[in-house]
């Protein structure tokens, strides 16, 4: 009796000490990806489905935490020692100015990933209030007098910069168009635009919630996410006759991930975004997916539109940044607070 | 029937004859009407709308302005200026400039005059206004210079690298890592003057050590290697080519346990060693002096090779040190032994001397500690604070080797043997300000021509500022 009891505790205790040892077998890891306004709700259903893979493959628990604000605002965040493990923000621009200012990753980081880093593409459409009082139907209509747009802040918004240069886009290719009609029109356009929010969350709160301006410019993601949340019989979504393709990029950050040990975990996140099963969750959230087989899926969700690139026309988002959104550069001019 | 529709057709025709002749003055009629009604409701609606738009757009403008100045005054740098000094850092933190101050005003006054080279005096003992901070969040430092005491000395100039939290590199001029009393803040300290083992202790000397700490200070370490100074003397030039090694462990194994009665419970021990050497300009050895400042002990030294005993060999010192605080109660001990090889003419020896000492102290109105003091209540004539009381008390003993004498040292002049015992009390005004009394008492074995030198009975009375 005495020997069986003896076993039981000595088997009672290589248990205890088994099930204390297996939890420590599998680590905990903390990511933080710092992202830009909209994508609250793409993130939070994507961090827990890639989670749930990463433990059933790794047996790791992943807790990813988010942080959300204007994509210029976060780039500056991130240089300044906000320490991103990942960074998917709303243009290139801004990762590049983390790789130039705080050499934080690569300059060639956007050849890491395929699609140029972008795991999903969105673009510029126009919310407007349910049977568009004001008849907005193209560009043009939103200069039109007493018609009230809303947009984020170019200097702190990515998806600002994206609405800017759609617009600029849009001028350019009408006929006769030029630059300096460009930005005649650009400039007359943020003249009906008397609130600049720092995000394009904030934007789109303010023209939803607060009740200001009859559209609002911004991403397709957030207006279709608008017209979900409150119901399309309050908003309904515009498409213009030309608008931009916005191609949101993601990257690890190198030295913080290095700095972390969390390389590993950190690249298996954002190849998640390329799976099938992340670009699921992009269509669900309203992005454009990559990957063909959903795209055709989601295909009703997205209509097609007449899209021009960055790159097509002007010349990538250095050469844009620098003449549009630079110190001094077009917006400083032609828009006075 | 012709009648009928010529009646028909002339009164048609007046009809529209007179429509005609009244539509002008109608339509006049209309509008003097609309402009003596005003607009109409929907026009109304819409001016309306108008300016609910405009009130909208005017406070979200101001809630973004508010939000945007709250964000610049995130970037703005932050000057803060209260008891703890004045300092400016950027909003990060990452950079900072503190200014500090440490005012010591004392008065030191002998009861017998028999054998003491002082005087009674007033004196101004440390005046030390100094600068630290950091840059680029790594790059620690400090920079204090001393006006006390008669002479302008340079006590802190050092740059402290912040590799991780718990390994630092620091390099300049510094207090040895060595020991437990002199590494005690001065504007902390509770006595106006440190006991016999600091004595013993190896004061401020340039060098560079790592050091840090591990688990949130339950473990402290300093190991580096410095010019080398004789004991309770600080120096800005090594005097030889030979270097010391210093090195240093502390634990407080409770500090981050719930138990705490013990949470405040530190030991450690510090050694260093070395090979110092000297010469009759600069014999490189120590002299021992009491509370008073008056000096009991120090080597043979007339200026000349043949009468001046000079460092010549191994110097290592050993220090087994602790302390416990709880509540109102302080105990502070430490244990030196430093031994120096010593030449003199054709002799040489090793001079081994030891000190210990037991300092014990209660503070009612604030919570005892080897850091600053405190008290709950300040002075205040609007609150009624009376500030926190100390009293404290020690006693130590320091013996210097038998073999010192008669051929190294003069036993006429200097003691063998001192004993100390102290008594204190200390207001605390505020935490920048205190009062102190000490009263000191040293027996001597040996040092005069005939018996023992006097005892020596001190009272220093402190005024001190600190910020």
């Amino acid at each position: 009796m005495k020997n069986i009891s003896r076993f039981k505790k000595i088997l009672s205790t290589a248990v205890l000490v088994g099930l204390g040892l297996s939890s420590y077998a599998h680590a905990n890891v903390t990511l933080l990806n710092v992202s830009y306004d909209p994508t609250r709700e793409l993130y939070k259903e994507f961090d827990a489905a890639f989670a749930k893979d990463w433990q059933a493959k790794k047996g790791d628990v992943v807790d990813v935490k988010q942080s959300h604000g204007g994509s210029g605002k976060q780039a500056r965040g991130v240089i300044d020692g906000l320490e991103a493990d990942v960074v998917t923000l709303a243009l290139a621009y801004d990762i590049d100015a983390i790789a130039e200012k705080a050499k934080l990753l690569p300059v060639d980081w956007q050849k890491r990933l395929p699609d140029n880093s972008s795991p999903y593409t969105s673009t510029i459409v126009f919310l407007v209030r349910k049977g568009n009082p004001k008849g907005i139907k193209d560009w043009n209509d939103l200069i039109k007098p007493g018609v009230v747009a809303v947009s984020p802040n170019p200097k702190t918004s990515g998806g600002a910069r994206w609405n800017y240069l759609a617009a600029w886009g849009y001028a350019l290719k009408q006929p006769g168009g030029d630059d300096a009609k460009a930005k005649a029109f650009v400039a007359e356009l943020f003249k009906h635009i008397p609130v600049l929010d720092t995000g394009a969350r904030g934007a789109t709160t303010t023209f939803v919630e607060r009740g200001i301006g009859d559209v609002l410019i911004g991403w397709e993601n957030e207006a279709k996410l608008a017209v979900k949340e409150f119901g399309p019989d309050k908003f309904e979504i515009v498409s213009p006759s030309v608008s931009i393709l916005a191609e949101p990029p993601v990257s690890i950050v190198d030295k913080v991930v290095d700095k972390h040990g969390t390389r590993a975990v950190a690249q298996a996140y954002l190849e998640y975004l390329y799976t099938p099963e992340g670009q699921e969750i992009i269509a669900k959230n309203f992005y454009r997916p990559r990957n063909a087989t959903v795209a055709a899926k989601y295909a009703a969700q997205f209509p097609k539109l007449n899209l021009f690139t960055v790159d097509q026309v002007f010349g990538g988002w250095q050469k844009a940044q620098k003449t549009h959104f630079a110190d001094g550069g077009t917006f400083d001019q032609i828009y006075q607070p | 029937m012709k009648s009928s529709f010529r009646h028909f057709w002339s009164s048609l025709g007046i009809a529209l004859g007179i429509l005609a002749l009244t539509q002008p003055a109608l339509a006049k009629t209309r509008a003097h009407k609309a402009s003596t009604q005003g607009p109409t409701a929907l026009e109304y609606q819409q001016r309306l709308d108008e300016l609910e738009q405009r009130q909208k757009i005017l406070e979200r403008n101001i809630e973004l302005k508010d939000e945007q100045e709250k964000e610049k005054a995130k970037e703005r740098p932050i000057v803060k200026a209260g008891p703890d000094g004045i300092s400016i850092s950027s909003a990060d933190g990452n950079n900072e400039l503190r200014f500090k101050g440490l005012l010591q005003l004392d008065g030191r006054f002998f009861f017998e005059r028999g054998g003491l080279s002082l005087n009674n005096t007033f004196l101004a003992r440390r005046v030390r206004p100094w600068i630290e901070g950091k840059f680029f969040k790594r790059f620690e430092f400090r920079i204090m210079p001393d006006f006390g005491n008669n002479q302008v000395v340079l006590q802190d100039a050092y740059i402290n690298t912040v590799i991780f939290p718990q390994l630092k590199a620091q390099f300049g001029k510094y207090k040895t890592p060595f020991g437990i009393e002199n590494l005690q803040n001065e504007a902390f300290s509770h006595w106006t003057e440190r006991g016999l083992t600091n004595q013993l202790v190896p004061n401020r000397d340039l060098g560079v050590m790592l050091h840090g700490e591990v688990l949130d200070g339950v473990f402290a370490y300093q190991i580096g290697v410095f010019n080398g100074v004789p004991d309770n003397q600080s120096a800005d030039l090594d005097s030889n080519n030979a270097k010391d090694f210093v090195g240093r462990v502390f634990a407080q194994p409770f500090k981050k346990t719930s138990i705490e009665p013990l949470q405040k419970l530190g030991f450690g021990v510090a050694g260093t060693n070395g090979h110092q050497s000297g010469n009759e300009k600069t014999p490189n050895l120590a002299s021992y002096k009491t509370a008073g400042q008056n000096t009991f002990f120090s080597f043979r030294n007339d200026g000349t090779p043949a009468g001046t005993t000079v460092a010549n060999g191994d110097r290592w010192r050993v220090s087994p040190q602790g302390y416990y605080y709880y509540k109102g109660l302080g105990i502070l001990s430490d244990y030196v032994v430093s031994s120096q090889g010593v030449t003199l003419g054709p002799d040489s020896a090793q001079i081994t001397n030891k000190a210990w000492q037991v300092e014990a102290s209660y503070i009612f109105g604030a919570d005892n500690g080897y850091g600053q003091i405190l008290p709950r209540k300040p002075l205040g004539w609007k609150h009624g604070g009376a500030g926190a009381f100390e009293v404290l008390a020690r006693y130590g003993e320091l013996s210097v080797d038998k073999d010192a004498f008669p051929i190294f040292a003069d036993p006429t002049k200097s003691a063998q043997k001192a004993k100390e015992f102290g008594a204190g009390f200390n207001w605390y005004i505020n935490q920048n300000v205190k009062l102190m009394v000490d009263f000191n008492q040293t027996r001597f074995d040996g040092g005069a021509k005939v018996g023992n030198r006097p005892t020596e009975y001190v009272i220093v009375n402190r005024y001190q500022l600190y910020f």
